[in-house]
């Protein structure tokens, strides 16, 4: 079947089966290789991308429901080659190591800031609750997420 | 192995029509989260996939003729921060907000939920305290209405035929003084499979302090999430004090040695119910007259 849908702002239409899961879809046909694939069941995260806005696990999601829909990779969080508040802050806080998780933690807090721009710790906590982390610790992720939502936050690239 | 054919319905009328053409090796997914888990396992792939979340129109939570009406394409997300539960069935909103983690909650639906019939789906527990009934729809085009637990099969499982589909959800939900709650005990606090969990629903007289009808259901104790009626009934007529929830326990662990002698895990179950069964108590907010 023919997927047509919209990647970070650009419409894109590739031929996928119909039981593709999204995340082969990013990471395959369209060299996306930002989203990564961990437990490839739903558990640690780490291909967390938006979906209209909404944080959803790439390997559990048939690519065939996103047809007509807007993805948002952690691609899609630079700007014109500068990351985006976010993926500094991250770096400057210490919340990465291996960096494997940091594309899905970047997502789901993506998500979280663009529903609720002052959220509490606990809030935070809970955004990522469904994302690992087994090189950090949660503490330097929820301070970055954090230091983000105090600062004035310019907007993303649209899906 | 010819490819799977995937349709896409999105309204009835194309539903039914899917409906009509499914074999024994046809599937049918909402959210899909488990059916894509189970892909790993391998197996042959469908040769028919229904794909219902593009269907318009079961996606809402409203209320009319003091019933409350919940679509089976209402995600977890929706549910847990749903206005109309809040009020009416706070244990429904309370386990979709226990489901997975929020990339889980914001595909999962609740019909998806229930035509997964796990022991320990976290959403039949919620439906099966507040006696809900289920709309389902056939091939042919005909819509029942059913009760909750006979979508289970009595062995696990689901009892729902390869051409249905569930449309919808309904409970009653209009009394003036209503407490619900939902617990749930994982090996996580978030993105955990239920080793227990229960929703209980209290009715309370106009004196706000006497138990005038209660339900509690359990899940992960059986094939199918159960109505302990053992545990509610002593409920009724209780005036609500201290004592209560402690002798709310001792009955919840009561049930674990009645219904799970012989299994592994029952010296586990008994200690954690108690457990579970206090947070449940808190949840349902049973214990402030």
């Amino acid at each position: 079947m023919r997927l047509t849908t919209t990647v970070n702002g650009t419409e894109v239409s590739v031929e996928i089966a119909a039981d593709a899961r999204l995340l082969d879809v990013l990471r395959e046909s369209l060299g996306l290789l930002g989203t990564k694939e961990g437990c490839a069941a739903g558990e640690c995260g780490a291909c967390t991308v938006l979906v209209d806005g909404l944080a959803v696990n790439a390997c559990l999601v048939p690519a065939a429901q996103v047809q007509g829909r807007g993805i948002r990779t952690v691609e899609g969080l630079a700007r014109h080659g500068a990351h985006d508040a976010l993926q500094r802050r991250f770096v400057a806080s210490g919340a990465i190591q291996c960096g494997f998780c940091t594309p899905g933690m970047l997502m789901s807090a993506t998500a979280l800031l663009e529903r609720n721009a002052t959220p509490t710790r606990a809030q935070i906590a809970e955004a990522i609750a469904g994302n690992l982390c087994r090189c950090t610790g949660y503490e330097a992720i929820i301070d970055a997420i954090e230091a983000v939502a105090a600062q004035p936050r310019p907007g993303h690239a649209a899906d | 192995m010819p490819p799977t054919e995937l349709l896409a319905p999105r309204d009835q009328r194309e539903l039914v029509a899917a409906l009509a053409r499914t074999t024994d090796a046809s599937r049918l997914v909402a959210g899909a989260t488990d059916w894509m888990l189970g892909r790993r396992a391998g197996g042959n792939p469908p040769d028919l996939l229904i794909d219902l979340s593009h269907l318009h129109g079961f996606r809402a939570v409203g209320c009319a003729d003091r019933r409350i009406r919940v679509g089976a394409l209402s995600t977890c997300s929706q549910l847990q921060c749903d206005p109309v539960l809040a009020t009416h069935a706070r244990c429904l909103a309370q386990a979709a907000a226990r489901v997975g983690s929020v990339q889980i909650r914001n595909v999962a639906t609740i019909g998806g939920n229930v035509a997964n019939a796990s022991p320990c789906a976290d959403l039949v527990t919620a439906l099966v305290a507040l006696e809900a009934t289920a709309t389902v729809i056939d091939g042919a085009g005909r819509a029942t209405e059913r009760p909750i637990a006979q979508l289970f099969a009595s062995a696990g499982g689901s009892a729902l035929r390869r051409d249905e589909a569930i449309l919808e959800f309904a409970f009653a939900g209009a009394h003036p003084d209503r407490r619900s709650g939902f617990a749930k005990l994982g090996v996580r606090s978030s993105v955990a499979v239920a080793r227990l969990n229960a929703a209980l629903v209290v009715d309370l007289d106009p004196d706000g302090a006497t138990i005038a009808a209660a339900r509690l259901a359990i899940g992960s104790l059986a094939p199918a999430a159960f109505l302990a009626g053992e545990v509610a009934a002593p409920l009724v007529g209780t005036r609500i004090d201290a004592a209560c929830p402690e002798e709310f326990a001792h009955r919840c662990l009561r049930l674990v040695d009645e219904r799970i002698p012989e299994r592994s895990s029952r010296a586990y179950k008994r200690l954690a119910i108690r457990g579970l069964a206090a947070d449940l108590w808190s949840a349902a907010g049973a214990g402030t007259p």
